[in-house]
């Protein structure tokens, strides 16, 4: 809400720096998120008065102005614009004064003339969107003052008792010590009664809890004087006449919308207040129809809706300049009547935002009254005697019973019953009941926040300060802190691929159907977003691919080849289980580009084997037991020849492979891309800590080298079971140190060199020993996958 | 016989001393030991005709012998140690590189900044004796919001907008559900945070759809304001560093009652007001409060017994504010010339 610092002082005088009082204002809860300086703060901008107005000598656009700040004080001032006269009040900008622009005014030479300052338009102070000239200003505005400041002031939803001028006035006045007061309307009134020309009746009553109106006929409409179209434009509105104006005044000012009628206009002068009619239509003076349900409430005349009540009014029943007789409504709507609503046909207006948060049931009359008096004022006409009040009951709330050391202890602090009580008693709480541990509150009727006890201990730590209030720690009995089993993994994961030179992404958890279908995969079991914000961000992510694979776009795009990324998150999917989708961690691998490039080499394209071995690494650190790879059947995003399954037991944790090569092309990526997923779940729970301990061999170890030429379709892994199958018993390790395909090896067929360690737990293995087993493993070798030595 | 042989085996030291001047290489020096101490050396020679000595001259001679063989060996021993060493300081001499080549070691990657702050955040409340709790992302309006005290038509549902799943699924707006899913398995005392993503229809330069929170909350017999107070105070000062101001005032969460909202001393304006602060020389980065009683019963706790705190912060803002970054976009964007710089 925006609110003129000036407006405020009229209501309550605090004689303080502004800027301490924007500081009280935030300590107090209500947020000053941002302020426009017009001189409250600096001084460099001030009123001033228009003496004199002649040619610049020297440019025909432009005058000179003599204007005077106080009775000695004149300044020459150049000003182009056409809509000033002597005798105006306008706003000066005094050199030093920075505007909300930007602009810093300086005394210049414009042309040869002298120009002491800068006559401001509403444009340039951000007051209002006027640019066509100076801001002239109500004539009762002070010479020589400083103008203004404007406070964007942030109210939380739960306080539209601060929803107006004089709601933060009563809440400052409460916390300096000032009095305010409200309006206190006074008008004659004709000697006719208004029953005697209005019909109203109320139907349903929880809806609308009480509906007053006053008649003023004859009124003259025309536009708003001055001091009434600054103080709408102060808050951001705009002025449109001077009844509608006043009404918009009063619900700045005391924080109670009205509405205002042209009578004429209404069917035999009488108004219902009812429920809709399922699928009835109304046309709002915005021009917009809304069809309507049967929970919205309506103002109507005997035949026609004339308002959505609360929210806005019809063009039917308009203010407009040929009105005369005006019905001025003033009533209390049920806060959750006028949301729904609201919310429902997403129409907001300042008055459905003060109904829909609970407005003062006590402010409906004297809201009705002050406009009554302003309208009368400034439009004349003549106020028929009393008001048609109809009201349902209304239960005043009982009073909050409050303890003193509920109090303390949940502030930490150790006030005593009488500063407690003070600060209530400050905000406008009665003591009801009260005796050393406990009292009764009762709660205003503008409050309609307040309901529990601990209501009431905020609004002692407000008045006391929250700055007040000691630091202290709590006590936690010692234990354990246990800390979630699979951020622990993630954690443990994500070092270790740093560590392997990966970066981390974080991509988002919604994506498109377009970039799930791109890489294959299924729709059925996705969980779409009922309202998303885009088409690329729709439904929940089944697969971190689709993400991943975007982000290796977006950089190679940007010319980074040697890309080494992985992302820890979840993935999303729809179950029978209504209600309850799947959520899984997972972790996803992606490199592409040169395998570790620097001047010694590593240029050459990592492939398959770079993404296996950090597979490997990851699921040797988690120590899993018995992993084993194997061909992975069909997956949509991966090459069909190299795709590789990551099993632990019959639990598949995890897949790697190559990008398929028909994707690679669709996403233009110019490189293969290789990529790992493994589900962090399944890892996380079937993870082992470290065994025990095997003694350290006593005995020396021999080592074997071995180089045999198979088929080119004989995987490496046959040879090795096969080694290992022979030497069982004094096998320590096989490994493969060498694949070589060239020229001394037939077509077709390939080399594997392998190192083979034998090694027994009780006694020096002898050579004689050992070459038996080598002999054996080449003998096995030639009969069951034809090797041949090289 | 006598004299010529002590008169032999006298001159062998000075003529080896002699010759070992001219030695400059191991190999060469093995030649000498050859010629003094081989099968066919200088000394073995001179011994040859010991035989020939009486009874009485024997050991004589013999003993000369022997003590002059230990002589030789101890010479040319030293004298091995230092071609050696010579030798080593020639080859070393000559093993000059280029340090200024770049090394050739692995790269090393880099974590995401959110997950650093993450980390960092977690790290700070583990060694005060918080768990670390996570929930799901895709979440039940009750937990969202009824359970929070925030009914449907609620004007504070307006504070976050949401995406719908279904008519009572959503995607969570705050890590604030995780109280509501802790609390009703588990008794009191308790000490919580919980990371996570979160999300609201929002998106701008300040505003992602997805950002990640903290929530944290602790709950026990008599655990006030202060002690919300004092325990993000430290969190602050550990994250910012001690210097670090605060400001601690009045805020609304439907939630919490007392509510609060925390403040630091802008960190880009040291508090002279800026851009970022909007003049005010402060940040909002935790909201915070007193559960609500409403809260306590919508878990089956009783609000007279038990009292606690809970507050949430906005990881992005603040990593933002670490490592004035400007632009919240750029933390989903994953270009890697802005994730490497961490």
């Amino acid at each position: 809400m925006r609110v003129s610092y000036r407006w405020l002082q009229d209501l309550v005088k605090l004689d303080l720096p502004v800027l301490e009082v924007i500081d009280d204002l935030t300590m107090a809860g209500l947020e000053v998120d941002s302020y426009v300086d017009l001189g409250a703060i600096s001084g460099s901008i001030v009123i001033c008065e228009i003496q004199d107005i002649r040619p610049h000598p020297d440019a025909d656009n432009l005058v000179l102005c003599q204007v005077r700040t106080n009775h000695s004080t004149s300044l020459q001032i150049v000003c182009g614009a056409k809509n000033i006269q002597p005798g105006d009040r306008v706003p000066l900008a005094l050199p030093g004064a920075n505007l909300p622009n930007g602009v810093v005014i300086k005394k210049t030479k414009i042309r040869g003339e002298t120009s002491e300052g800068m006559l401001c338009s509403g444009i340039e102070l951000d007051w209002n969107s006027d640019a066509s000239g100076i801001l002239i200003l109500p004539p009762e505005m002070p010479v020589g003052e400083p103008f203004d400041a404007l406070l964007d002031i942030k109210i939380t939803p739960n306080r539209p008792d601060w929803l107006s001028i004089f709601g933060i006035a009563r809440e400052l006045a409460s916390r300096f010590g000032k009095k305010v007061f409200p309006p206190t309307p006074r008008f004659q009134e004709t000697m006719d009664r208004i029953d005697a020309f209005v019909k109203i009746s109320v139907v349903p009553k929880h809806d609308c809890m009480r509906y007053t109106a006053r008649l003023i006929r004859n009124v003259k409409i025309q536009p708003s004087p001055l001091w009434l179209v600054r103080a709408l434009e102060s808050a951001g509105l705009r002025a449109v006449n001077n009844v509608v104006d006043v009404t918009n005044y009063v619900l700045l000012e005391l924080g109670h919308p009205l509405h205002a009628f042209d009578l004429d206009k209404i069917g035999n002068h009488q108004i219902i207040v009812r429920n809709a009619k399922e699928g009835e239509v109304i046309e709002t003076l915005d021009g917009e129809t809304h069809k309507l349900k049967d929970t919205d409430l309506l103002i109507t005349d005997p035949s026609k809706p004339i308002a959505l009540a609360g929210i806005m009014g019809c063009k039917n029943t308009e203010i407009n300049d040929s009105s005369i007789n005006i019905l001025l409504e003033s009533a209390y709507f049920t806060p959750l009547t006028i949301r729904r609503t609201s919310k429902r046909l997403n129409k907001q207006t300042d008055s459905s935002y003060r109904f829909e948060r609970g407005t003062d049931r006590e402010c409906v009359t004297l809201a009705l009254n002050r406009a009554t008096q302003l309208i009368k004022e400034l439009a004349g006409g003549d106020v028929t005697k009393g008001i048609i009040d109809i009201s349902a009951t209304f239960h005043p709330e009982d009073p909050i019973p409050m303890n003193i050391s509920t109090v303390n202890n949940m502030l930490g602090t150790q006030l005593s019953s009488r500063e407690i009580a003070d600060k209530l008693v400050n905000l406008g709480f009665e003591i009801r009941r009260s005796d050393r541990e406990r009292m009764m509150m009762s709660v205003p009727s503008y409050r309609v926040d307040v309901h529990h006890e601990v209501d009431l201990i905020e609004e002692i730590a407000r008045g006391y300060g929250y700055g007040k209030i000691r630091a202290t720690l709590p006590y936690l009995p010692a234990r354990p802190t246990v800390v979630n089993g699979l951020d622990q993994a993630a954690s443990h994961l994500s070092t270790l691929l740093v560590n392997q030179g990966f970066t981390e992404v974080i991509t988002f958890s919604f994506i498109g159907r377009e970039q799930l279908a791109a890489v294959g995969l299924p729709e059925h079991n996705v969980i779409e977003l009922l309202n998303p914000i885009a088409q690329n961000q729709s439904i929940m992510r089944t697969s971190l691919v689709p993400g991943i694979v975007e982000t290796i776009k977006f950089n190679m795009n940007r010319g980074i080849s040697d890309i080494k990324i992985f992302e820890i998150g979840k993935v999303y999917f729809k179950t029978d289980d209504k209600g309850c989708p799947d959520e899984q961690t997972q972790l996803i691998v992606a490199m592409t580009g040169p395998r570790q490039a620097h001047w010694r080499g590593g240029h050459e394209s990592c492939d398959l084997y770079d993404i296996k071995g950090i597979a490997e690494l990851l699921m040797q650190s988690l120590s899993l037991p018995s992993v084993e790879m194997s061909t992975l059947a069909k997956l949509s995003y991966l090459h069909p020849k190299r795709a590789v399954k990551v099993m632990c037991g019959d639990v598949e944790v995890g897949r790697f492979g190559e990008f398929h090569p028909d994707m690679e092309e669709k996403f233009e990526l110019q490189r293969r891309l290789y990529l790992l997923e493994i589900n962090l779940e399944s890892v996380q729970s079937l993870a082992k800590p470290k065994g025990l301990f095997t003694e350290v061999p006593k005995f020396p170890g021999v080592v074997r080298d071995l180089a045999v030429v198979v088929e080119e379709s004989i995987p490496a892994i046959a040879v090795e079971q096969i080694i290992a199958r022979v030497t069982q018993p004094v096998l320590e390790e096989v490994k493969l140190f060498d694949l070589f395909r060239g020229d001394q090896i037939p077509k077709g067929k390939k080399s594997l060199a392998y190192s083979i360690r034998y090694r027994a737990a009780d006694r020096t293995l002898t050579d004689e020993e050992v070459n038996q087993y080598q002999e054996a493993v080449i003998k096995a070798l030639k009969e069951q996958v034809k090797a041949t030595l090289r | 016989m006598f004299q010529k042989m002590i008169q032999q085996v006298e001159k062998i030291l000075p003529a080896l001393e002699q010759e070992l001047k001219a030695v400059k290489t191991t190999s060469a020096l093995e030649q000498v030991r050859v010629k003094y101490l081989g099968k066919k050396g200088v000394l073995t020679n001179v011994l040859r005709n010991l035989g020939k000595l009486t009874a009485k001259e024997k050991p004589l001679v013999g003993r000369l012998a022997n003590e002059t063989k230990t002589k030789i060996v101890e010479i040319l021993q030293a004298k091995e140690q230092e071609l050696k060493l010579s030798e080593a300081r020639t080859r070393i001499e000559k093993e000059d590189l280029d340090i200024s080549l770049p090394g050739c070691g692995p790269e090393i990657g880099h974590r995401h900044p959110i997950s650093q702050v993450l980390e960092q955040i977690k790290a700070i409340f583990v060694s005060m004796g918080f768990d670390v709790v996570e929930g799901p992302d895709i979440e039940s309006d009750y937990n969202n919001f009824e359970a929070l005290n925030i009914p449907p038509d609620h004007p504070a549902r307006e504070m976050q907008d949401t995406f719908y799943v279904n008519g009572t699924m959503l995607l969570r707006t705050h890590t604030s559900p995780v109280q509501i899913r802790t609390m009703q398995a588990r008794k009191p005392p308790l000490a919580i945070i919980a990371p996570g993503k979160v999300y609201r229809r929002d998106a701008d330069i300040s505003h992602s759809p997805m950002f990640h929170q903290v929530e944290g909350f602790m709950v026990d017999k008599q655990i006030s304001l202060g002690d919300l107070k004092g325990v993000l105070e430290v969190f602050m000062r550990e994250m910012f560093g001690p210097d670090t101001a605060m400001r601690f005032r009045p805020s609304f969460f439907p939630f919490t009652e007392p509510s609060a909202e925390l403040d630091i001393r802008c960190v880009m304006c040291m508090g002279e007001g800026c851009r970022v602060c909007k003049q005010s020389g402060w940040l909002e980065i935790v909201g915070a409060g007193m559960i609500h009683p409403v809260v306590f019963r919508n878990v089956g706790y009783n609000p007279d017994e038990y009292s606690g705190f809970a507050f949430g912060m906005g990881v992005e803002r603040i990593a933002m504010l670490k490592y004035r970054i400007n632009d919240i976009r750029l933390f989903f964007e994953n270009d890697l010339r802005f994730l490497r710089q961490f």
